[in-house]
């Protein structure tokens, strides 16, 4: 933002447009004005280019046009073709409603955004709105703002100028935009202030030590409050590990029940991704990316263990989630003899 | 002093004043009358988004009560299913898309009036632009909500957007429900983006006028940092003009697509096709009705008399015989195919089954109501009437509607076998949908109203600027 040098308000639209019309005559450049409503007419004299938006919405507009023609090429000639009745799958008069649109919503979209790119929209504060009554630019003044000048004498002439053409009154010069920095540093030092004043020692700066310093048991360590001294502890008698109570299996308790209960739950749960079968023949798993799912009928899988697939199913492994959620553990485990049964069947 | 006077001279009129005398010459009542000074037009513009009128409330109330019972019928519908409508077969569609070509239709003249009055560069637009689009903007969440609900499970209404899903499966875009999709979003986010940003110099003269603080934050961050400077007048002059030239041909395909959602189909009624430009030309008339209906209960309550002119009255009531004449010739047009199609199903659907079917009095009454009333604004007395001009938009609005009752349940309870012929009723669920999004409308138009700079305030100063340069 730069600093503005000389600042004039006036009281309606035909004397600013004769002020900056004279201005210009007078060879004074780089000027600014600021009006309640639209006023092409000042265009010319401020020296404005024209706009280079429309290039960009063109661009964009023709993105659009390429990336809905696209999709729908894509959807429905590529990846998913849809025979209706022998129509021809790539039918461009059905694809033009949504290529128009594509093209529209691009375009629009490019106009509005890119509007507000080219001002650096929003912009919450600005220098001029440090000037009192400046607010009134958006209702009945019509204020002008001049930047750089050569020399003061310059500054002392352009003054004049604005002054015999109307001008309410002037203003020499508006605070940069260090004011609203000042202001910023001083609220992040209030900040720092009250972090400071939650340390228990007040005055004495900020206790960085408490970040560092936690109190707890080490595992071989000592303990003052126990008997024997020592931080650990034994567990009960009869304590057994969690994991035990559904790690082991009794493979000559698989009978017909645990298998069809674990055909029903593969089937449910595993066959959406690892097919019905297991032979990784499903929509999900031809869709599945980057890689597929394993064939669970494949050497590798045949080699684990029953525990090793138990856990897989438990915790689940690369892309697969954690089932653990879904089966109970007998149910992990009819899953895991059921998968045994489907890779024998197709070892035969 | 001196300085003035050679204003007069140096502003460029001289391109401007043998077109602005054409153009004056077609008015036959001034489009803005004595204002005093552009703050006081600022702040009278403005003054109804700081205090509420005495109307206001009852009306927000009765709105409310009138949006609960939409809810309740959508939350009837969602849990119930679409077993609790009127519809059955071959009746498959019914109230719900009725309602959703009436709301959508309404939508269109908003657009009109600020996309292609702006481009023909008709002044008189500027006062009355903003509420149009937000009446398009309303109608067209009413509009979205039907086709919806009338997925059977609206949860899934995505699976109508193509995104990579890991089932593999992509929408069908040889289906017109696609299109559909993309029509309507697009043309909601188009006219959202066209409402807000000829909205944001307003929002800055609200920030600028606004008596709290509190008001002067929530208007100010809406303006966006807008200052009136002329290279944001610049930029903003063309990001709006692109909108526009942009919004103007969406907006004729937009109802085009909804037409081709019947004349794709090969029932007689539908099958059509004249149905593109006759349903963009209804839509357009039926959205001038209710524009009427919005416009002059404003114009009386706020009194903006001064504002929204006699002038402003006689151009909506010659775009009415217009755009009215247009669909009459249109309904003569469709039966005129009917007839030289020589096809007997469609034959009999339109010259028996309409005028003398189980719909017959909704046919003569949406006969009447769309093709007659139009006919009295060949008089200007009429035509600067706002009574006569109120009542002939709501005979229009309702008559509209039945036109799209007409097409949709007239052809389908009618259909090839007469064996499956059925009589369409609609349940409490139907009418509740249709009062209630009516309500919901107005809820939405009131918050609109009271909190959002309703006339266009920087376009009114510029005709102000306008009229007296002229008159210099």
């Amino acid at each position: 933002m730069r600093e503005i040098r000389l600042l004039a308000e006036f009281g309606n639209a035909a004397q600013l447009i004769a002020a900056v019309e004279r201005l210009r005559r007078e060879r004074y450049h780089d000027l600014e004005t600021y009006t309640p409503f639209d006023i092409p007419e000042l265009d010319a004299n401020l020296g404005l280019r024209r706009p280079r938006l429309g290039w960009f919405v063109l661009a964009a507009g023709l993105a659009g046009l390429v990336a809905a023609y696209g999709i729908q090429w894509w959807a429905n000639v590529h990846s998913y073709p849809l025979n209706v009745g022998g129509r021809p799958l790539h039918s461009i008069p059905a694809f033009i409603p949504a290529t128009f649109e594509g093209t529209v919503l691009a375009a629009s979209l490019a106009s509005f955004f890119g509007a507000l790119l080219v001002l650096r929209f929003p912009k919450l504060w600005s220098i001029e709105d440090e000037v009192p009554d400046f607010y009134r630019s958006s209702i009945d003044r019509f204020w002008l703002a001049m930047h750089t000048f050569a020399s003061d004498h310059d500054r002392a002439h352009a003054e004049q100028l604005l002054k015999e053409s109307g001008a309410l009154r002037t203003i020499a010069r508006v605070g940069t935009e260090w004011q609203s920095v000042g202001r910023s540093l001083i609220l992040i030092m209030v900040l720092f202030a009250g972090m400071n004043a939650c340390s228990d020692r007040v005055g004495q700066g900020f206790d960085w030590k408490r970040m560092r310093a936690q109190p707890r048991y080490e595992p071989f360590g000592g303990s003052r409050f126990f008997q024997d001294g020592m931080a650990m502890r034994t567990p009960p008698p009869g304590t057994i590990p969690r994991e035990a109570v559904s790690t082991s299996f009794d493979t000559a308790a698989v009978d017909t029940a645990t298998l069809s209960r674990g055909a029903n739950r593969f089937q449910v749960f595993c066959a959406v991704c690892h097919g019905v079968a297991g032979n990784g023949n499903s929509v999900v798993g031809d869709n599945m990316l980057p890689i597929k799912p394993p064939l669970l009928t494949s050497a590798p899988v045949v080699r684990l263990g029953a525990t090793q697939l138990y856990a897989v199913i438990t915790d689940g492994f690369g892309h697969m989630p954690s089932y653990a959620a879904q089966l109970t553990p007998a149910d992990r485990w009819a899953v895991v003899a059921y998968v045994r049964t489907l890779q024998r069947g197709s070892a035969r | 002093m001196s300085a003035s006077s050679a204003t007069s001279s140096s502003v460029p009129v001289r391109e401007r004043s043998d077109d602005q005398a054409a153009r004056t010459s077609l008015e036959t009542h001034a489009v803005l009358l004595d204002v005093v000074d552009d703050g006081t037009l600022t702040t009278e513009l403005l003054a109804p988004n700081w205090t509420p009128s005495r109307t206001w409330w009852p009306l927000f109330v009765i709105s409310g009560a009138l949006s609960i019972l939409f809810f309740v019928a959508i939350g009837v519908t969602l849990g119930r299913g679409i077993g609790a409508w009127g519809n059955n077969i071959p009746v498959a569609w019914a109230y719900g898309i009725v309602d959703f070509v009436w709301w959508i239709g309404i939508g269109h003249a908003g657009t009109f009036i600020s996309a292609f009055l702006l481009l023909l560069n008709q002044r008189w637009r500027g006062s009355i632009n903003r509420i149009a689009e937000a009446m398009t903007l309303f109608a067209l969440v009413n509009a979205s909500l039907f086709p919806l609900l009338h997925l059977g499970r609206p949860w899934f209404f995505y699976w109508l957007i193509p995104y990579p899903a890991t089932t593999g499966v992509w929408p069908n875009f040889k289906s017109s429900l696609p299109w559909d999709v993309a029509a309507i979003s697009t043309y909601f986010t188009v006219s959202l983006m066209f409402w807000y940003l000829g909205l944001v110099p307003d929002l800055a003269a609200a920030r600028d006028c606004a008596p709290s603080l509190l008001r002067r934050r929530i208007y100010g961050i809406f303006a966006l940092g807008w200052r009136g400077r002329a290279t944001e007048w610049r930029q903003y002059r063309l990001a709006y003009t692109l909108l526009a030239g942009l919004a103007t041909p969406l907006v004729i395909s937009v109802h085009s697509i909804v037409s081709l959602d019947f004349s794709i189909t090969q029932l007689p009624g539908w099958h059509s096709t004249i149905f593109p430009p006759y349903f963009v030309v209804g839509a357009i008339y039926s959205g001038f009705a209710m524009v009427l209906m919005l416009i002059l209960p404003i114009r009386r309550v706020f009194g903006l008399q001064r504002i929204i002119t006699k002038q402003h009255l006689d151009n909506m009531g010659k775009l009415l015989l217009v755009t009215g004449s247009m669909v009459a010739y249109a309904y003569v047009c469709e039966a005129f195919v009917a007839w030289y199609s020589g096809d007997p199903f469609e034959r009999y659907t339109v010259f028996f089954a309409r005028p003398m079917g189980p719909y017959a009095i909704v046919f003569w009454v949406m006969t009447v109501c769309n093709v007659i009333t139009p006919q009295f604004f060949w008089s200007s007395r009429l035509r600067t009437s706002p009574i006569a001009l109120f009542i002939a938009g709501m005979l229009i609005w309702a008559g509209m509607w039945m036109e799209r009752f007409i097409i949709i349940v007239g052809a389908l309870n009618r259909d090839f076998l007469p064996s499956s012929w059925h009589f369409y009723a609609p349940t409490w669920v139907d009418w509740s949908l249709l009062i209630g999004s009516i309500g919901l409308f107005s809820l939405l138009f009131l918050a609109f109203l009271r909190w959002v700079p309703f006339v266009p305030v920087s376009e009114v100063k510029r005709l102000r600027f306008e009229e007296r340069r002229d008159a210099a």
